[in-house]
Parts: structure tokens; C-alpha cells; sequence
């Protein structure tokens, strides 16, 4: 028995970062919004608590993130396989709570570079189209860096993002990143000083000619009051960040910098625990006109309204649209159809090395902040010549201080046996004395990296769940290859004794612990014939329905997705505000 | 709702990390957000008491695993190993919990062969695992030895355990390959050494000792700062029971 409510302007699906912006900025220009959360509540005071700093039960046994036992995804690195469903947490924790990541996230935030909006035809007109691997779908953005500036502008105020600008209006600003877009502002915080091993890459880096620059982050560096009046406080650089909630209010969450400006508006009702099993189409099939959910108590709703707005992680995005058959499913074989296609992930965290330093440096493991360190830009993008290199793409290379977990005990030189004496010694004796280089690989977008349903599994509503295909493919590899060597370079320089590389697997591996960067698989673009969704993020064959999160980027670059999400949202919100309520149609 | 900067002495925090008396600090959030006022725990105020028993484990299982978890990680110069650190105790714990029945994974069939990359697919949980496991080990001991593993000198069990014996031929099968078991063993091994003592293992916080862990200490902004200088961290390091007991939660 469905209960149907009472119409609303808007009903947003998911409240994590995308959807609080939503809710935020629709409530302000006064409509009625019901937000539908599968997750439970999360509070400030949720925050806190003894264990809050508990490795084993926040890193390890994931008991933040969505409990599996409900629902999953289904998993393969190739057609030819079955695949089958992830049933553990390892790879890629996710989150499913009123916040959504945006609680638990290591708050990097860097803005994509000119170069990113323009993959495909870049890469043409500087190697021919050659250079384009043969499997790769990467694309072009439907709109420019110059258009999305003002949102990102917007978004890092929200969040008090802090940074040093590299480019300021067009004038290269020493001490920043040389290769990002113009900024018509400085960052709202200042970076933090370069910590010991950040000031050892820095030093090396410049040395070689490379560009180092403070990492921008969503970790206080001082206390903070965004636009709508909400104060942050300063970092304590406690050392556990990325999967913990910070008791300090420290961390930008949508808890933090947007909901409370939502629930003040008295036109935003949030409703968690509702999982929504299906956007309903209008008889013309054009139209969504309302969203069917179910409760904790088990009961079925359907909540109608003028607007809809997908906004839940890229998995649940994905899996709505083709249950609620919106949009032309993805085929691999033929390569038509916009839903599914293009998922990217970091998969592992490479190109990474473990640099350990037998005497004379000593470092703090345990201290550290997310998104803290030192970058560069030298080796992502375009940034260097790829002729004769054999792929395109590479990865931001750095050294950051999250604080590093000890489970393991800590990383141990090649060649230290795996258990005993030898292996405790190494541990004591390295703990101290090692430092993390990573990277993120800009990941194109590849024929046989997609997203369907999958053909066996459901879940207990009966709804088939969400199957991922995916694997590293030679683009990918070979940059990794080609990282490497900068990276052994760099890890000389800082006069390293020995290097422990990490590179890309022949095989992602999904009990591996990487990270929950997902993207793609309702990407924007110029036309329906090579989009799901335009650059306001709506739906071509469903024009009240937007579709906003990560699954608008057309490929991934080597970069945190967090903020082309939030300045995504925010250009959505606007045109939604500006244009579509007064006259509903087609944006672009 | 907005909420006020929450001003915190920094300096307060750094004392009594360092061993001050304890006193109760309290970065204020607008009341409704909070329960009770954040406390830092007073460093060295005291560990839990050892967890002892099994609730799970059978004794010539405890035999098994103390035997094993002793040559993961010895006793030696640089002090305890997992066994003395209640390790056993630890892994017992985690077998009857969430871990070992897993309650938070999916557990749904149809299950079915899987590809190398495709995570845990077993139909059974991870405390049917280790009972599985730690049988067929002494089993292929006794028959192969007439010696149960524990019995078995040192030497010998680090072969058995590093995969080279050829246990790992006789254990090999679809449902547990021996060398999965091999690597989770480790892998709970060193859980148990440096996970927080509450847990069962770590005691004497000596895994923590073993790598200059502070615990729970929180606030570092300006020691993050200094050049080439290891941290001191308190003696012992702060646990959950340490800003527990100063939450005054330890006896309800």
C-alpha cells in the first residue's frame, strides 16, 4: 500500500555534499524542498565520542560506512567474468548517512585545470588522433574552466578551503600551483607552513625544476565563519582524517557548512533512513513526476514534485536512473547509450612509494591533517610533452601527513621477512623514519570501464543491483610506468635511502584498500547523443530531473572529485533558480 | 542554528598530554550540538584491566594460535610479543563478533567461483574459517609430525607459517586456501598487537610502546611543525579508556 504525500517544488535524492548544496541554495530562493536520505542521521555531536580516534573500528572494520549486509554492488574486471558482489569493505568504503562521505573525507580540494575540460580535443590537436588510446571514450566538457570559476569560487568559500593561488587573474603567483586556471580570488584560509617531510619535497622538487605547492584543503588552518554565518575551528592536525569524523568541527561536512542554513530556511524536511526505489515518469515518459521510497518501518511512499534531483553517490546514481529506465542504458559491444558509461575510479592510490631513511631524518607518522602537504602539477594533465611516451594523462605526484595508521605496524623496507624478530625490528625501527609519496592517475574513460545491472543479483526490494566492470587498462599502466621514474628521482633528491615503489596492478583488485573516488556513468556533454545530462547537469529526455554528484565527470582526472562535485552543484542550483523555475525546460 | 568558534586552550591540552593532573576541557559547541563536554584524557591515568578468557576458542586451539602468534610477532629484546600482549584473546573477540560472523558483509548467495580480485567470496564466516583452518594445520602436523603445531620446534613453525611446508598444498582447497588463512592470520595478528587495548590485545600498550604511538592524543598543531624532532609521546599512551574514565563512563 502506497501513501501518496502532498507535492513539494523539489525532492532530493541522497544528501551528502551535492545534495546539501542543493538543498541549500533551492531553500534559499525559497522553494520547498524534501530531501530523502537512505542513510541514518548524522549529527555534530556524532562527532564525538571515546572512540573517535579508533583505527580498528573506524579504518578497518568500517563501521562508519554502509553496512553490506543490505544492499551492495556486484564486481568483475572484464565482460568475459561473472561478476560478483562485493561483500566486504575494502577497496572503497561508502558512505550511507546524512552527510554522506562529505563526514569522512580527507577534505582535498583541487579544482580540474583548463587542459581537464578538454581532454579529447586537446590531445588531438597537439599529437593527432593517434594519441588517443583506441579503447579510450574520454571526451570534452560541455562548458569551460572560465565558466565553472565562480562556482568553485563559491563552493571554497562555503567550505573554507585553504590554499595559495598559483594563478591570479592570469599573474603566476610564486609559491602556488603554475598550472591551474585563473582564480579571481585568493583562497578564503592561507595554507599551513611545509612540515618536515613536506619542507624535503618541496626542497627536491624545486630543485629539479618542478612546482611544488600547499596542498588545498578543507582542514581548518584557522577558525572560520563562511557566508552563512557558520564557524569552523582551526585543525589540530590530530592525525585522523580520511574515514573519521573530526571532533574538533574542524572538517568541512555538509553537517558543518550547509544543512544547518538548509533546516533554518523552515522549507527544507529531511527524512533519512528513506530509501528511494524509483523515479516515476509522467504518461509522456518526459517527465519525472514523483519519487517512490520506503522507510525504517518498511512502508512505501511516493512523494511527488516539480523537480528531481539525483544528487546520492555515483552507484546509487547510476542504478536509479536504469531501474527507473531514464535514459539509454550503456553497451559496451556497440558503445551506444550514456547510462553507465565512463566510470573512472582511483582505484589504487599509485603511483606511490614508500621512501624510508635509514639515519638522520625522523618523522611524526602520527600527526597530520587531511589534504596536508605539498603537490605538483608538473606530471598530471598535459602538463609535460607525452610525444612517443605512448599514453596520455599522468598523475599529481606528492607527500602529504594525514597520519598514518599503524595495524599493520608500519611499512618495512624490501626484502624485511614478513613476521618475527627481523620483521618487529624494521617496524621500530621505520616507523619513524618512512614517508608516503603518492599520486592519483588521471583515469580516462575506457570502452570496457562501465556500469550496468547486474543479471543475478538483487537486493531486497527485487531491485537488480549495480554492477561494476572494470579494470586498468595500457593508458593507465603505461603512464604508471613513466610516474615511477619521476617518482624514484624525487625520492633521491630527498636523499631517501631506499624506495619501496607501488604501482598499478595488472588486475584492480577489489579487496585492496584504495579510494572511494567513483565517477562517471551519467556524464555531461554537448548533446544526447554523447551525454546522459548537459553542463547544468539535466537530464536530456527528463528535464526536471538533474543528476548531480560525481557521475557528471566525463573522466577522471588525478584529482580529488569533491570540488568539480560541489561547483557542479552549485551552477546546477543557480540555473535551476534563475531560469528553469520560470520557465521549465532545456537549459543547454 | 549557528554555532560559536569554539576558542580551546592549546596549551592546556599539550600539559596534559604530558602528564599534568587532569582537569576536563571544553571546547564548547552550542549545547544542543553536544552530549557532554569533550574531555582530554589525562595522560599515564591508566590502562584497562586485561581481558582474559574465551569465549570461542577451545584449548587446543589457544595452544595453536599462542604458538602462532608468538613467532608473527616474538618476545624479544624490544619487549613483549603478541602472545604475552593477549593477542589470543584478541582474535578470540573478534571471532565472535562482527569480524567473525560476518555481520556487516553481504552475505547473500548465489556464491560461486571467483576470480582472485573479487574479495572474500566464501559462503562461511571468518570464525568458521579459523576453526576449519586451525583443524587441518594440527591435523597435517600430527600426520605429517606426530607433533601438534605448538609442539613443533620454532624453526619449523615459521615454515608452516611463512607457506613453504607442504601444508599448503595438503590445506589448498576451494573453500580456504591456505595461504588466505596464512595472510589473515598475520594480518589479525598485527591487529590485535597495535589495535587499542579495549580490544583485548596490545596490552601493557606494548605494540603502541614498540612504534612511539601516543594514542589518543589530539591536538599537534605545534609540534607538527618542528624540524627532524621525535614526538615524546606519554607514558603509556592515552587509550579509549583513558578519555572514557575522564568522561567518567567507566562505571555508568
Amino acid at each position: 500500500m502506497t501513501t501518496r504525500l502532498k507535492s513539494v517544488n523539489v525532492v532530493v535524492i541522497g544528501v551528502g555534499w551535492a545534495g546539501s548544496i542543493m538543498a541549500t541554495e533551492l531553500t534559499r530562493a525559497g522553494l520547498s524542498v524534501v530531501g530523502l536520505e537512505s542513510g541514518g542521521p548524522r549529527n555534530v555531536a556524532d562527532f564525538m565520542g571515546p572512540s573517535m580516534h579508533d583505527e580498528l573500528g573506524n579504518q578497518e572494520q568500517a563501521s562508519p560506512f554502509a553496512d553490506l549486509s543490505k544492499r551492495t554492488v556486484t564486481f568483475r574486471n572484464s565482460l568475459d567474468e561473472t561478476a560478483r558482489p562485493v561483500r566486504r569493505h575494502g577497496a572503497m568504503p561508502w558512505a550511507d548517512n546524512v552527510g554522506g562521505g562529505g563526514i569522512y573525507w580527507a577534505a582535498n580540494c583541487y579544482r580540474l585545470t583548463p587542459w581537464d575540460f578538454k581532454v579529447r580535443s586537446n590531445t588531438i590537436e597537439r599529437y593527432g588522433a593517434k594519441a588517443l588510446p583506441e579503447d579510450c571514450t574520454s571526451q570534452d566538457w560541455p562548458m569551460s574552466y572560465e565558466d565553472m570559476e565562480p562556482y568553485y569560487d563559491k563552493f571554497e568559500r562555503m567550505i573554507g578551503a585553504a590554499g595559495k593561488a598559483g594563478n591570479l587573474n592570469g599573474t603566476i603567483v610564486a609559491g602556488g600551483n603554475p598550472f591551474e586556471g585563473p582564480r579571481a580570488h585568493e583562497y578564503p584560509n592561507p595554507a599551513a607552513p611545509y612540515s618536515y617531510e613536506q619542507s624535503m619535497f618541496v626542497k627536491a622538487t624545486a630543485d629539479l625544476g618542478y612546482h611544488p605547492f600547499p596542498i588545498p584543503r578543507a582542514t581548518m588552518t584557522r577558525v572560520y565563519t563562511n557566508p552563512d554565518g557558520l564557524t569552523l575551528n582551526a585543525c589540530t592536525y590530530c592525525g585522523h582524517c580520511g574515514s573519521y569524523a573530526c571532533e574538533m568541527n574542524a572538517k568541512a561536512s555538509p553537517q558543518l557548512t550547509l544543512l544547518p542554513t538548509a533546516l533554518a530556511s523552515g522549507k527544507f524536511e529531511l527524512r533519512p533512513r528513506s530509501v528511494v526505489t524509483r523515479i516515476n515518469l509522467d504518461s509522456t515518459g518526459k517527465q519525472a513526476r514523483s519519487v517512490t521510497y520506503v522507510d525504517a518501518a518498511g512502508q512505501e511512499f511516493e512523494q511527488p514534485a516539480d523537480i528531481v534531483i539525483l544528487s546520492a553517490f555515483t552507484f546509487a546514481n547510476v542504478r536509479l536512473l536504469l531501474a527507473s529506465q531514464i535514459g539509454i542504458p550503456y553497451d559496451p559491444h556497440t558503445g551506444k547509450g550514456a547510462i553507465g558509461r565512463n566510470f573512472t575510479w582511483h582505484n589504487h592510490i599509485t603511483p606511490a612509494a614508500t621512501l624510508f631513511f635509514d639515519e638522520g631524518h625522523v618523522f611524526n607518522y602520527f600527526m597530520g591533517s587531511g589534504g596536508y602537504g605539498a603537490r605538483i602539477f608538473d606530471f598530471q594533465g598535459d602538463n609535460f610533452d607525452h610525444t612517443g611516451l605512448g599514453f596520455i594523462g599522468g598523475a599529481a605526484i606528492g607527500v602529504v601527513n594525514e597520519g598514518r595508521g599503524i595495524l599493520e605496524g608500519a611499512p618495512v623496507p624490501p626484502g624485511t621477512p614478513a613476521f618475527g624478530s627481523a620483521w618487529k625490528k624494521a617496524v621500530a625501527h621505520y616507523a619513524s623514519r618512512s614517508v608516503e609519496m603518492t599520486g592519483q592517475h588521471d583515469n580516462q574513460g575506457h570502452r570496457g570501464n562501465y556500469l550496468d545491472l547486474d543479471p543475478t543479483y538483487r537486493d531486497g526490494f527485487g531491485i537488480p543491483m549495480l554492477r561494476i566492470t572494470y579494470d586498468n587498462k595500457e593508458n593507465e599502466k603505461k603512464a604508471d610506468i613513466y610516474l615511477h621514474t619521476k617518482m624514484a628521482e624525487i625520492a633521491r633528491a630527498m636523499g631517501a635511502s631506499s624506495v619501496e615503489p607501488r604501482g598499478l596492478p595488472e588486475h584492480v583488485d577489489f579487496a585492496y584498500r584504495g579510494s572511494i573516488h567513483q565517477s562517471g556513468g551519467a556524464i555531461c556533454g554537448s548533446s544526447p547523443e554523447n551525454s546522459a545530462v548537459n553542463g547544468y547537469l539535466q537530464c536530456w529526455q527528463t528535464h526536471n530531473l538533474f543528476v548531480v554528484g560525481a557521475t557528471a565527470l566525463p573522466q577522471l582526472p588525478s584529482l580529488n572529485p569533491t570540488l568539480p562535485v560541489g561547483a557542479l552543484a552549485y551552477r546546477a542550483a543557480e540555473a535551476i533558480t534563475q531560469r528553469y523555475v520560470k520557465s521549465p525546460q532545456l537549459l543547454a | 542554528m549557528t554555532e560559536q568558534a569554539v576558542s580551546f586552550d592549546r596549551r592546556r591540552m599539550i600539559a596534559l598530554m604530558a602528564g599534568a593532573t587532569a582537569a576536563t576541557l571544553a571546547p564548547r559547541i552550542a549545547a544542543a550540538q553536544t552530549m557532554h563536554d569533550m574531555a582530554m584524557p589525562a595522560a599515564g591515568a591508566g590502562e584497562p584491566s586485561p581481558l582474559e578468557g574465551y569465549v570461542f576458542l577451545r584449548p587446543d586451539e589457544v595452544r595453536l594460535l599462542g604458538a602462532a602468534v608468538d613467532r608473527i610477532i616474538p618476545s624479544d629484546d624490544l619487549g613483549p610479543g603478541a602472545r604475552e600482549a593477549g593477542v589470543v584473546v584478541f582474535i578470540d573477540r573478534q571471532l565472535v563478533g562482527g569480524y567473525g560472523t560476518n555481520a556487516r558483509m553481504y552475505t547473500q548467495g548465489p556464491f560461486g567461483p571467483a576470480t582472485p580480485y573479487q574479495g572474500y567470496q566464501l559462503a562461511i564466516t571468518v570464525a568458521d574459517v579459523y576453526r576449519i583452518c586451525m583443524a587441518a594445520i594440527d591435523q597435517y602436523c600430527v600426520g605429517t609430525y606426530k607433533s601438534a603445531f605448538a609442539d613443533l620446534p620454532p624453526g619449523h613453525q615459521d615454515q608452516i607459517l611463512a607457506g613453504l611446508d607442504g601444508l599448503s598444498k595438503d590445506l589448498d582447497s576451494d573453500d580456504v586456501p591456505a595461504k588466505r588463512f596464512l595472510a589473515m592470520l598475520v594480518s589479525d595478528t598485527r591487529r590485535g598487537y597495535f589495535s587499542d587495548p579495549l580490544y583485548g590485545g596490545n596490552r601493557g600498550m606494548v605494540g603502541w610502546k614498540l612504534v612511539g604511538y601516543p594514542g589518543n592524543a589530539v591536538d599537534y598543531s605545534e609540534e607538527i611543525l618542528k624540524a627532524n624532532q621525535l614526538y615524546k609521546p606519554p607514558a603509556p599512551p592515552t587509550g579509549i579508556i583513558d578519555i572514557e574514565r575522564d568522561m567518567g563512563m567507566t562505571n555508568g
